[in-house]
């Protein structure tokens, strides 16, 4: 049964802040993150006839969370090639000073982390699924997901406070 | 939720739906039309080679008519209905030796 334009439309209504939320701290600019989002909806639309509702909440993360890997290659490649410049927390409206230093911090200290234990906190964090579905996206074994994430915030908290 | 504050979720900027809706629109479009690129091309690619082909054979036969008049003298009427270089001929030979003029065979 294929998805419908309007089912499609409802998933991005559901998943568009958590989603942002996620991709925003991983690529750091606001722009690239709904580039992303959008992307991965059009992935999704022109696999339509393949997908069914249930499952495309967390195929709309799963693909966007490669499509932002990708993305970050590509941007790791072009800073060592000196085309691109690290920029400071990018682009994001309506952020007050107070808030802008929180997110920088927050930037560094995720930075120190590997980028497993970044994007397991990020998605139960963000993307309100249960730890069954965080394994299935991840490929890990539910009980890991729990450990994991635990290890993740306390690693967080230790950097946030160096 | 954690208590890490920079990890308070943030507001995504407006308007993401209504452009995913038309991006949407666009692939749909894309998609009804791209299926047809292949055979689009094809068709261009067919007319333009026949109306070369027959631009080609037009000139070949404007030559040979207007080799055919140096060579013969007689009288050609410029009949209407030509195009492209290419006139229609009322001939009229005069030249000896041509079937009308040449003498009946005698013996096979």
């Amino acid at each position: 049964m294929a998805l419908s334009a309007s089912e499609i439309e409802a998933c991005y209504v559901r998943v568009e802040r958590g989603l942002f939320n996620v991709l925003y701290r991983l690529l750091w600019d606001a722009p690239a993150c709904q580039d992303v989002l959008h992307d991965a909806f059009l992935r999704l639309w022109s696999r339509r006839n393949e997908l069914h509702a249930g499952q495309i909440d967390a195929l709309a993360y799963t693909t966007a969370l490669n499509l932002a890997r990708n993305r970050l290659r590509w941007a790791k490649l072009r800073r060592w090639v000196g085309l691109e410049v690290l920029d400071e927390v990018a682009q994001l409206p309506a952020v007050d000073e107070k808030r802008r230093s929180e997110l920088r911090d927050l930037r560094d200290a995720l930075g120190r982390l590997d980028a497993a234990d970044q994007e397991i906190l990020l998605l139960s964090e963000y993307a309100g699924f249960d730890t069954a579905e965080l394994a299935r996206m991840l490929g890990i074994a539910p009980g890991t997901v729990g450990s994991r994430k635990h290890r993740a915030l306390a690693r967080l908290r230790e950097l946030l406070k160096e | 939720m954690s208590d890490v504050k920079g990890l308070l979720p943030l507001d995504p900027p407006p308007g993401g739906l209504p452009r995913l809706r038309s991006a949407l629109h666009v692939a749909e479009a894309e998609g009804r039309w791209l299926p047809l690129l292949p055979w689009m091309t094809a068709a261009v690619l067919l007319v333009a080679i026949l109306g070369v082909s027959q631009r080609a054979g037009a000139d070949l036969t404007a030559r040979i008519v207007e080799e055919v008049r140096e060579q013969d003298p007689g009288e050609w009427t410029v009949l209407p209905g030509g195009r492209d270089g290419v006139h229609i001929y009322l001939a009229h030979p005069a030249r000896a030796g041509t079937p009308e003029s040449a003498p009946p065979p005698t013996s096979l």
